[in-house]
């Protein structure tokens, strides 16, 4: 082995490592295509505020004590949230998303009347490519908080014989609830996150440019390393390229009546472009308070 | 612009083959990191005085230590005094 070879100069930020030092280290890489802390309302403000026919709908605001953007749910008057749009405009090769999540116990199912699920996370454009839903129904038949798993909303863009969505395959798991039939197989993972928990998600798409491409993804929380969800299926791309990650956090369909306030946190979403599989491996860590 | 006493952290990429960085203040050391992701960060948890500071950094691995990198110069600017009230006015002898 040689010695090693000079370093970069030095370059400087205010404040310590901690709990944004991922993001930092993430956000400081040569191969980072966009990087949203989500941490200051002009940054929100800066992001375009998904139209709503809702008036009821509360918008996403900067939140000092958690240092990240709180979305609030009112379910005496919406279970939707009024979302925001990330730009995300990947067309070729591959592309990592990775960003961080906090949910209050407001969100805990107990019966009829609490939010069952939410589409909450979702890649544009037009015909839903890829979303993420959280499961509060389900999880709490498990005994658990929620499930965070993705599903396909349109059935386009599963590759027969290397994904499917549950629905469309009946020898396979069968509906766990209405909203379970999009989800994606095959799983090699299933998340169930808690609350007052940071948990961080890492999608991961190879091929953007390819007829079909590969698609991945992580979870990790504070207390458990990052465990793989799906490995590297079969998943078509969409031939213009994504344009917006959406923070969502709508039911579409669900309706609540009961409940305070639920509230969840989103912060230091990175993008990291034309990364191959082993290194995102390599740079996966969980997240600290 | 970062003030005295401000905290903050200096990050150095990492060269090639590189396990650690030892990042060197004024020609002295000042502290050895592990490199992560390609970069290695280095907390001043109290900041630093008003001044002027130059900052190389060096990898090392299991050979040893390589070439400094291209030094770095942070500025710690003092901090201007706060605008006074408004000025009032009153007659007589002071």
């Amino acid at each position: 082995m040689a010695r090693p070879g000079a370093p970069g100069k030095a370059t400087f930020r205010k404040g310590l490592p901690g709990a944004h030092a991922y993001f930092e280290r993430l956000s400081a890489r040569p191969d980072v295509f966009a990087a949203y802390p989500l941490r200051s309302q002009a940054e929100i403000d800066s992001y375009k505020e998904a139209a709503s026919t809702s008036t009821k709908r509360l918008p996403i605001v900067y939140d000092a004590v958690q240092d990240a953007a709180q979305i609030t749910i009112n379910p005496t008057v919406s279970t939707d949230a009024k979302g925001r749009y990330l730009p995300l405009k990947v067309q070729t090769g591959s592309f990592l998303l990775t960003f961080d999540f906090l949910y209050d116990k407001g969100f805990t199912f107990t019966g009829d009347g609490d939010i069952s699920h939410h589409k909450t996370w979702r890649f544009n454009p037009g015909p839903i490519w890829l979303a993420i839903r959280t499961d509060y129904r389900h999880a709490f038949n498990q005994g658990q908080f929620s499930e965070v798993f993705f599903t396909s909303p349109g059935a386009k863009y599963v590759v027969p014989g290397e994904s499917w969505r549950v629905q469309d395959d009946p020898g396979n798991p069968k509906n766990l609830e209405p909203w379970h039939g999009e989800m994606i197989q095959p799983r090699v993972g299933v998340f169930y996150f808690t609350p007052e928990t940071w948990t961080r998600l890492w999608i991961f798409f190879e091929g953007l440019d390819q007829p079909v491409g590969k698609l991945s993804a992580w979870a990790a929380d504070e207390a458990r390393d990052p465990v793989l969800l799906i490995d590297r299926i079969g998943y078509k791309p969409v031939p213009t390229g994504l344009v917006q990650f959406f923070i969502e956090y709508d039911t579409s369909s669900d309706v609540a009546t009961k409940g305070a306030l639920r509230h969840a946190w989103n912060r230091n979403a990175v993008v990291l472009k034309d990364i191959v599989f082993d290194d995102v491996e390599d740079l996966l860590e969980k997240p600290k308070r | 612009m970062f003030t005295p006493s401000e905290p903050f952290t200096a990050s150095v990429r990492a060269g090639s083959n590189t396990t650690s960085i030892r990042l060197y203040q004024d020609g002295t050391l000042n502290g050895e990191q592990p490199v992560k992701d390609g970069v290695a960060d280095f907390p001043f948890a109290s900041g630093l005085p008003k001044g002027s500071y130059t900052f190389t950094a060096k990898g090392v691995n299991a050979e040893g230590e390589g070439p400094a990198s291209e030094p770095a110069v942070l500025v710690i600017a003092g901090v201007l005094p706060s605008a006074p009230g408004t000025i009032t006015f009153r007659f007589g002898v002071a």
